[in-house]
């Protein structure tokens, strides 16, 4: 699996910890727990078991770091981005993963498998064992938590 | 919601999927975790106790050259370099292994290998490993941490290197080298090839027992590394009591990979009783009763308020006590990446995936219920008892003390 799915991988923990170094650490501690895992061997969907390790891994990262919401820059970029507001960017994309921290396993799942991965909806639903219908439903409520979580961040003076 | 924050939150969400790490950064994410699954007995030590990275490179490729060569050593027979083993051979064989890798300090090894397929290495820390072939155990012991981890599903490193090198007392090219003295003793050298590197092997010029390899081994960090294996002794009496699997005593013993929860069958036949407890334990009870019924935890958190977490993920439940020492809460959960899903089931039969009518048909009509898009909450106040269930199906059972 990882080589099938190694760098999928890496890429994802690349996207939710926004640090390579770390995602290159946490690429190596999935498959190393998943080896004694025994929820992993029984797992019907290997795969999607796999993936939903690797963002469980991800965030517990982020909870270790103990970053919060509560820099959130109050400046979203504009149209036109000059270094500083690509530091921004990056800041955003920060604090918007963080926030992730604060929603269920399952809408956070539905974000990172949408937004971060690209995945549709359809694709999605089979994986979480739900139907297309549902996952948008937990999809939207989610983005609706996401936006309370950031209204700091993105609201506009 | 306003529309533009939608918009904003969304192009935030767009923008971390456009994220993509640098080829070569993947690239060498799967190759180093490529070698930490290749060298699995040191790097599931490293994964508790934090070993860099780089430590796991040298640490693979260390075992990889230390399996590979001894394999060879143990089982050549034939024509070409004679190393003074033979299937008849010394029931063992210990040495020295050193390994330099660029700048960085050299690495040794005492290992300590018999011929039924038991090695052990010590490494100068006072660390240690142990690997039974037959048991396909393996044994991991950080002293300065007094951590152990024991595995029980290993298949033996591979063989990469000996498959390399396997063919190579046979091998015609395998050049002669000058005679020379090492430490004060004749020897005699050839210099055969694996996987396209030279591997130099000094043999005593009289006995013909090994004195001396020297190979250079390229790891998969592209990095070279020169080991060096001396010190050799043949035939040596070595302590059985060296080879145990057995975690020492007192060692901590990480509990993902050593199951101390009860047998399968056993957390099975638990039974949640609310206001009670699960199984054997109840509330009030100690954590040496706890692990009196259930064995030791997998897992232990420990909250600065005194409040201690005892998971048995191999079970699916977590004993919670208080600054006291005492139960006061028992979740019990389907699985998740690190644990199995609970197998019993309350006094009145609800277990996991259990639906709401089959609750309120158990218990009554819940004191309250609450939803959101992870499930719904349903609590029973005078039992102290909650369930939390998604999509019509209880994926957690929650009890507490009074």
């Amino acid at each position: 699996m990882l080589e099938t799915h190694g760098g999928e991988l890496h890429a994802l923990l690349t996207r939710l910890t926004l640090r390579a170094t770390v995602a290159e650490d946490l690429l190596q501690e999935l498959f190393l727990k998943l080896r004694g895992s025994p929820g992993f061997a029984k797992a019907t969907n290997r795969k999607a078991y796999l993936f939903q390790s690797a963002i469980n891994l991800a965030f517990d990262w982020r909870r270790a770091q103990r970053l919060t919401t509560e820099t959130l820059v109050t400046e979203p970029p504009g149209p036109t981005e000059s270094p500083l507001e690509r530091m921004i960017d990056a800041e955003q994309m920060e604090h918007v993963v963080d926030a992730m921290q604060h929603l269920s396993e399952l809408s956070r799942q539905v974000i990172v498998l949408h937004y971060l991965q690209q995945k549709d909806y359809a694709e999605i639903a089979p994986q979480l064992g739900k139907t297309e219908h549902q996952v948008r439903g937990i999809c939207h409520k989610a983005l609706e938590r996401l936006q309370t979580l950031l209204q700091p961040a993105v609201k506009r003076p | 919601m306003n529309d533009m924050h939608d918009n904003d939150l969304v192009r935030w969400l767009d923008q971390l999927g456009d994220v993509k790490p640098a080829a070569e950064a993947t690239r060498r994410a799967v190759d180093r975790t490529r070698d930490a699954l290749i060298a699995a007995p040191p790097i599931s030590l490293a994964a508790t106790s934090k070993l860099s990275t780089t430590s796991i490179g040298v640490m693979a490729s260390v075992l990889l050259v230390a399996v590979g060569l001894t394999g060879w050593l143990l089982l050549s027979p034939g024509d070409g370099p004679r190393t003074g083993l033979t299937a008849n051979g010394p029931a063992s064989v210990c040495y020295r292994q050193t390994t330099r890798t660029g700048g960085e300090p050299a690495v040794s090894i005492l290992l300590q290998i018999r011929t039924d397929g038991a090695w052990r290495a010590d490494k100068s820390d006072g660390s240690y490993t142990v690997f039974d072939v037959a048991k396909h155990q393996a044994l991991f012991v950080n002293q300065a941490k007094r951590e152990a981890v024991l595995r029980n599903d290993v298949s033996g490193p591979q063989l990469t290197l000996y498959e390399a090198v396997k063919d190579l007392p046979n091998d015609p090219s395998a050049r002669p080298l000058p005679a020379r003295k090492i430490d004060g003793q004749d020897v005699i050298g050839f210099v055969a090839k694996a996987q396209g590197q030279d591997v130099t092997i000094w043999v005593d010029a009289h006995t013909l027992l090994l004195v001396r390899v020297e190979c250079d081994w390229k790891n998969n960090d592209g990095k070279l590394a020169t080991v060096v294996l001396d010190q050799f002794e043949f035939g040596k009496e070595l302590d059985h009591a060296l080879f145990s699997t057995e975690p020492p005593a007192g060692f901590k013993v990480n509990g993902a990979v050593v199951p101390a929860a009860p047998p399968e069958q056993k957390a099975k036949d638990l039974v949640i009783t609310p206001l009670v407890g699960l199984g054997l334990v109840q509330f009030g009870m100690s954590r040496a009763d706890v692990e009196a019924a259930f064995g030791k935890a997998d897992g232990t958190s420990e909250l600065k308020d005194g409040t201690v977490a005892l998971s048995y993920n191999s079970s699916g439940f977590s004993v919670t006590l208080n600054d006291k020492s005492a139960v006061t809460a028992i979740v019990c959960r389907v699985a998740s990446d690190a644990s199995t899903d609970f197998g019993g089931k309350t006094d009145k039969g609800i277990g996991l995936g259990a639906s709401l009518a089959d609750i309120v048909e158990a218990y009554g009509p819940s004191d309250s219920k609450e939803t959101n898009d992870v499930g719904t909450l349903l609590t029973y106040n005078q039992l102290h008892l909650n369930f939390v269930l998604a999509q019509d199906k209880v994926i957690e059972i929650r009890i507490n003390s009074k």
